[in-house]
């Protein structure tokens, strides 16, 4: 008998707009699930080609963040993602953190490949709440816990 | 003539040391420019096709076309660099000139450079106009875009969401 597959959990991506979404384009397409997840960015430059998305004010302005709270919530709780990804900055802590303690969400954080010596703010705050965390040049493994893995970089490929 | 694309990126630090300098020697380049200036302080006078923001589809019309990128060092406008085979001239902002937040664009460009042919890197905008003039007439080889989905990132996540899946 043909073993049925199951349908696909419901995953949501978070990260500021810019260079980060980019990285978490080129994620999605290359893990093929592109048109399947729901996406929060920033309100800008994505909101016309971005099908499946919530948009928030961010692009790195920490006094949006007051405004910006509340709508990620309402995202995260209105879509109940199993899985959330995030490839950074502000908007991704939130909703890994609260994804995490409200939802018990699997939580994937990818250090952003700008990062090459020091650890983010981002990526320090996020660790403790991501089952999987990537850094994408091998020198910041010593610079997190045991977690942080290296597998490669978005930009260069295996450096 | 050839096509020279400037972008600054996404982030609200202005980089208008770049954006007044190459609206400043633009003229005497022979070259047709675009540039999206993003939030830059200096808005240009003399490019004609200088707009804040191009929409995506635009922008990705213009980088396409363009015979040169010239580009603050960022992950996206690197991303699409490699992936397109552009040739890139990199300004990094830095912190000294209050370009951004810290001088993680001078790191990540001191990694990229050396790496790939097609994308050369300078600190300060003086000799600019020389700069792109040699780099516009220059051969160079475009290495092959990394294969992505090779990475162990990418498959490791993949084999964590299809387990996920099962679940």
């Amino acid at each position: 008998m043909e073993k049925k597959k199951k349908a696909q959990k419901k995953i949501m991506c978070a990260c500021q707009a810019g260079g980060h979404l980019t990285e978490m384009l080129i994620l999605t397409k290359s893990l093929g699930i592109e048109d399947k997840v729901v996406y929060i960015t920033d309100k800008g430059t994505a909101d016309n080609f971005l099908k499946n998305a919530y948009f928030v004010k961010g692009t790195g302005k920490l006094r949006n963040l007051p405004f910006d709270i509340p709508k990620i919530l309402y995202s995260i709780i209105k879509e109940r993602p199993k899985i959330i990804i995030s490839t950074g900055a502000e908007l991704g802590i939130v909703a890994i953190v609260f994804g995490k303690i409200f939802l018990r969400a699997k939580t994937i954080y990818i250090e952003c490949s700008a990062q090459v010596k020091k650890p983010s703010y981002s990526g320090r705050i996020v660790y403790p709440f991501a089952d999987i965390f990537f850094v994408q040049w091998e020198p910041l493994l010593k610079k997190y816990g045991k977690k942080a893995k290296y597998g490669g970089n978005l930009i260069l490929g295996d450096v | 003539m050839k096509k020279i694309f400037v972008t600054v990126g996404n982030d609200y630090h202005s980089f208008h040391r770049l954006i007044e300098k190459i609206d400043n020697i633009a003229s005497k380049i022979d070259a047709e420019f675009v540039i999206q200036y993003g939030y830059s302080d200096y808005i240009p006078k003399n490019i004609k096709q200088s707009h804040k923001f191009l929409d995506r589809e635009e922008y990705n019309k213009k980088f396409g076309e363009a015979d040169l990128i010239i580009s603050h060092s960022g992950i996206g406008t690197m991303i699409d660099t490699i992936q397109k085979k552009k040739k890139m001239l990199l300004v990094p902002k830095q912190y000294k000139y209050g370009e951004h937040f810290n001088d993680h664009q001078s790191e990540i460009a001191e990694e990229v450079k050396g790496k790939y042919e097609n994308i050369k890197v300078i600190y300060e905008v003086d000799g600019l106009e020389n700069e792109i003039n040699r780099f516009l007439s220059e051969k160079v080889d475009y290495p092959e875009p990394p294969d992505i989905k090779s990475l162990k990132l990418v498959k490791d996540i993949k084999s964590f969401i299809d387990n996920e899946n099962q679940k």
